[in-house]
């Protein structure tokens, strides 16, 4: 085969390995992206349970599932909708990573409190552990 | 989503990523080659296997510096450098070389980046720190700076024989700044309780940081006949104002105002006017301004679907080609099945990087990432656009892809921040 010809394929083959390429990269790029959203949607270990509603509409013993990422606070879009006017719209935010979870304060007014004490950012959460919202008060319990 | 990370767990997306990658531009060296002299030389081999154990080395050093980073934005850069690398050579093997050098410091930057700042979050506590730094940049280079290429304007700082853009650098002191200011200010900016021609402003006093920040920037820029920065900095800033407030009447005012100032630069000053000008009847200045445009146009028409093939054209009819016009000479190589590809490339980073942004574990960081990832995206539209005459031609430098040791540096830095961001937010892969 001649030098041009050989060119010639040789410029074919390499435009057609561009889209290999691509192809192959979106190929990765979808899959990561599908088994992301499906562990977001997944359910976590764990429940909330009211152990002091405060003037909330929630009453005693209100149990919540939760989810690998729980917004918590007064609007109703939140994962956990607590209805008190010391709670913040968006007020914390539960978060389940490596077999652990985390609660993080999202700015909120009233402030959030692990066993009595506050949390500035975000502060680590045990089974049993206590979290207070302004004045209503729920513990992390196994399912 | 994020269990079951284990550290230093070997790359193998990205490692085979990068080994596809690096077989795309070996072929490409090889085509070049064979198109030049017939066989493939020493002088092929070397520059293939110094930039591809480069890549490979850096890859390695990443899955023990970042593990858990993300795994195709560097095999995306690889390609996109790589085959910016063999047009710049086959346009000027000793420029060629140089930018081989260049992508080689990129790495290191790369590195260096993942090593320090230990954590991005860090960087937000000394956001007028890094805004100060990046002014007193373009302060120096306007009273201190050289004028490479006689165009009339100071833009490099010499040192000892190697000549540095600030403007370059300072973009990502901008993003940094802008980052965390608008995370802190965010719930005060998005509210407004200040209503203008019925529209709700945040307090007048909390933008006033802002617009301080970004005239200052228009201003070195204009007087620095840059435009293309000036655009860039003005498409960040809106950018960033969107993601931060998610209020569109952010980005639609500054768009208003733009076009506005736009028109008001038209009769001001004569070099956006014959810019303009220019654009719009390329050939009423075939041999004066509008040389390189239609130089570059032809460039484009002779590609053809699947171009003339590395070597085989004739670029450099076209002035700066391995700069501002390094696009063109990639259409009349690879043609439009190549710039498509490339621009697909282009397309994944910038998807990839927002949707780094929209994972990251703070409103810093998804600030950060996502001004970051506008940079590209910006700079790709802006001389892609001008290349092709979709509008006016202003010199910035194509990501990754155009000769340029500055640009290519702060790039490599950018995409260090963003696989750091990807890293804290503990996803894989």
């Amino acid at each position: 085969m001649s030098v041009d010809v050989l060119l010639f394929w040789g410029r074919i083959a390499f435009l057609a390995g561009l889209y290999l390429f691509i192809l192959y990269v979106v190929f990765a790029l979808t899959r990561d992206l599908r088994s992301r959203s499906m562990s977001v949607e997944e359910a976590a270990p764990g429940e909330l349970v009211v152990v002091d509603p405060a003037r909330s509409g929630l009453s005693l013993n209100d149990a919540f599932p939760l989810m690998s990422e729980t917004l918590l606070g007064r609007s109703p879009d939140n994962t956990v909708a607590i209805p008190d006017d010391t709670v913040s719209s968006r007020h914390g935010r539960l978060i389940f990573s490596r077999g652990s979870w985390t609660i993080e304060d999202l700015g909120s007014r009233n402030g959030t409190f692990v066993n009595g004490r506050r949390v500035t950012s975000r502060a680590r959460l045990n089974y049993g552990d206590v979290m207070a919202l302004g004045g209503v008060s729920l513990k992390l319990v196994r399912p | 989503m994020i269990s079951g990370l284990r550290p230093y767990r070997p790359r193998v997306l990205e490692l085979s990523s990068i080994i596809m990658a690096l077989v795309l531009v070996g072929a490409a060296f090889a085509l070049l080659a064979g198109a030049e002299t017939g066989r493939i030389g020493t002088s092929t081999m070397l520059r293939l296997a110094v930039y591809g154990l480069a890549a490979l080395a850096t890859s390695l050093l990443l899955s023990r510096l970042l593990p858990g980073a993300d795994q195709l934005l560097y095999p995306l850069v690889v390609l996109l450098g790589g085959v910016g690398l063999v047009e710049i050579t086959r346009l000027s093997p000793s420029l060629g070389d140089r930018q081989l050098l260049w992508l080689i410091v990129g790495d290191a930057v790369l590195l260096l980046t993942a090593v320090w700042p230990r954590n991005v979050g860090w960087l937000r506590l000394y956001k007028y720190t890094w805004a100060f730094i990046g002014f007193a940049l373009i302060a120096i280079t306007i009273v201190h700076g050289a004028d490479i290429g006689n165009s009339g304007y100071r833009r490099w700082i010499g040192f000892h024989g190697l000549y540095l853009q600030p403007v370059e650098f300072l973009k990502i002191f901008m993003v940094i700044f802008f980052a965390a200011y608008l995370d802190e200010k965010r719930e005060l900016l998005a509210g407004g309780r200040l209503v203008l021609a019925g529209i709700r402003l945040p307090p007048f006093q909390y933008l006033i940081p802002l617009l301080v920040m970004w005239g200052l920037s228009l201003l070195l820029l204009v007087r620095q006949d840059d435009l293309g920065s000036a655009l860039l900095f003005l498409g960040i800033f809106l950018a960033m104002l969107y993601v931060g407030t998610s209020r569109a009447i952010y980005p639609v005012l500054g768009g208003v105002l733009f076009a506005m100032g736009a028109v008001g630069a038209y009769f001001v000053f004569s070099h956006v006017r014959l810019r303009t000008d220019v654009w719009l009847n390329p050939w009423g200045y075939a041999t004066t301004g509008g040389y390189q445009l239609i130089q570059g146009l032809y460039a484009f028409a002779a590609g053809g679907i699947a171009g003339q093939g590395l070597g085989l054209g004739n670029p450099n009819l076209v002035p700066v080609a391995s700069t501002d016009f390094i696009w063109s000479a990639l259409g009349e190589e690879l043609g439009l099945a190549g710039l498509a590809a490339l621009l697909l490339v282009y397309l994944l980073l910038i998807f990839r990087g927002l949707d780094i942004a929209v994972t990251a574990r703070d409103g810093f960081q998804k600030l950060l990432a996502a001004g970051l990832v506008s940079v590209f995206a910006i700079q790709t539209i802006v001389i892609i656009g001008g290349n092709t005459r979709l509008m006016p031609l202003t010199g910035v430098p194509l990501p990754f892809l155009s000769y340029g040791g500055s640009s290519i540096v702060a790039n490599f830095a950018i995409l260090g921040l963003l696989l750091k961001v990807s890293r804290e937010a503990g996803r894989e892969p």
